[in-house]
């Protein structure tokens, strides 16, 4: 089903209306079992693997604090579950999304698997019963596309429930950015007439076209992206839960560090919490940890070489920013307005730039056509 | 809501309301005008 759909906001409007209309005891049932109609209707093979999925890792991380040990049996196999589809899905052609090769949702929940297991070894979780994890897993504004929201979070707003006329307000305020972003932005401007007009204007095969292209994919992900976060996080605060926001104009930042803080932020936080961290501990290298947080990112979406290098070209971006930061902070200072400006509107022109060819070389089908990409940008202009 | 706080508090509280409605307005008929264009495929890896 498609979510900028009249059938979808059936479901929101459904579903927060009886939400706020039911005893409060009953609301949550009332969520969970949303959630298992939906899946059942649309995508049951997502509903039984949610439901092992929460299932094995209730059991083995339940009790006092759970041991190293449990955790692991925790987290390897609903890990290895989601990098076994992804290389599947990889193998299965292009048209992957739509053709849903992957359960829905599966990249998602699977993070969220992971998040519960490790904060419950770390003792930041107490364990509050099978009924928490299961709304908190099968929470339906977030459990198709993100944000990849935190358990004490959405905990703490479950036993603050109340009914609140602001935050109601700022969820359909919300859901309607994000379909003007989807519809609109994504859908009509950018890929619509956006892409003729590129079309029109360049030779096939120039520089120029794959310029265009460029900007168009990159404007594409960021409207569709973020209006769909828009979605889930306007939904999330119609049943009354602040769930963290995605995007943070993530196009006008100074340097990639900066980009990828204000990026799917969901996904780059639990990565730096469950990946960079823990590499910082045992090699002390921060350079090490951006390479490995990276990659986990890229091999995330896909396991694939295209998506490896996709993850090493951020992840070494990254690094070469750490080791030049303190030699940008030696070089003269800009001191009047007008060329601090300048220099903030270069920063974010090359930073954009840097994130926007990235994003073209990851939709090439393999490393023979990135290289031809970078051929066409080196000799193509006309 | 952010718009009419920000509008509130530089203009007369009707008019304040009169644009944040036009600006809903405007935005819900961008939303439904456009919700039937044709989906763009949404390829961000395959998640």
């Amino acid at each position: 089903m498609d979510l900028i759909s009249f059938t979808w906001l059936v479901w929101i409007g459904a579903t927060t209306l009886l939400f706020w209309i039911l005893p409060a005891k009953l609301r949550f049932g009332w969520l969970l079992a949303v959630t298992c109609l939906f899946l059942l209707t649309f995508e049951p093979t997502s509903l039984g693997l949610l439901a092992v999925l929460t299932g094995t890792t209730y059991f083995l991380t339940k009790g006092p604090r759970p041991d190293g040990k449990r955790v692991a049996l925790a987290i390897v196999p609903v890990a290895a579950l989601l990098f076994g589809y992804k290389i599947f899905s990889a193998s299965q052609g292009d048209d992957l999304v739509t053709t849903g090769v992957i359960p829905l949702g599966l990249s998602y929940y699977t993070l969220r698997c992971i998040h519960y297991a490790m904060e419950r070894y770390k003792g930041a979780i107490r364990d509050l019963g099978p009924w928490d994890l299961l709304g908190y897993l099968f929470f339906i504004p977030t459990i198709f596309i993100g944000p990849i929201h935190r358990f004490p979070e959405w905990r703490r707003d479950k036993s603050r429930h109340r009914w609140d006329s602001e935050m109601f307000s700022e969820g359909l305020e919300r859901i309607l950015h994000g379909y003007v972003k989807v519809a609109f932005f994504g859908n009509f401007l950018v890929s619509d007439q956006f892409a003729s007009w590129s079309e029109d204007a360049t030779t096939p095969g120039s520089a120029q076209e794959l310029y265009l292209e460029m900007i168009r994919i990159g404007l594409n992900l960021w409207f569709q992206f973020s209006g769909f976060s828009d979605l889930a996080i306007g939904f999330a605060r119609l049943l009354g839960f602040r769930v963290m926001e995605n995007f943070n104009w993530p196009f006008f930042q100074r340097n990639i560090s900066d980009f990828w803080a204000n990026w799917h932020i969901s996904l780059t936080s639990w990565s730096r919490e469950y990946v960079f961290n823990p590499t910082i501990a045992v090699t002390r290298s921060p350079a090490a940890g951006a390479l490995a947080s990276l990659i986990a990112i890229a091999l995330w979406h896909e396991v694939s070489v295209r998506y490896l290098v996709w993850g090493l070209y951020h992840g070494l971006g990254i690094v070469v920013w750490q080791k030049c930061r303190p030699l940008w902070g030696k070089l003269p200072q800009v001191a009047n307005r007008f060329g601090q400006h300048a220099l903030h509107g270069l920063s974010v022109l090359v930073t954009a730039h840097f994130v926007l060819l990235g994003f073209l070389l990851v939709r090439q089908e393999g490393f023979g056509e990135i290289i031809d990409a970078l051929q066409i940008f080196g000799t193509g202009w006309t | 809501m952010k718009l009419y706080l920000f509008l509130q508090s530089r203009v007369p509280k009707p008019l304040a309301v009169v644009l944040t409605g036009l600006w809903f307005a405007l935005l819900i008929v961008l939303a439904f005008f456009f919700a039937n264009e044709p989906q763009a495929v949404f390829r961000y890896g395959n998640i």
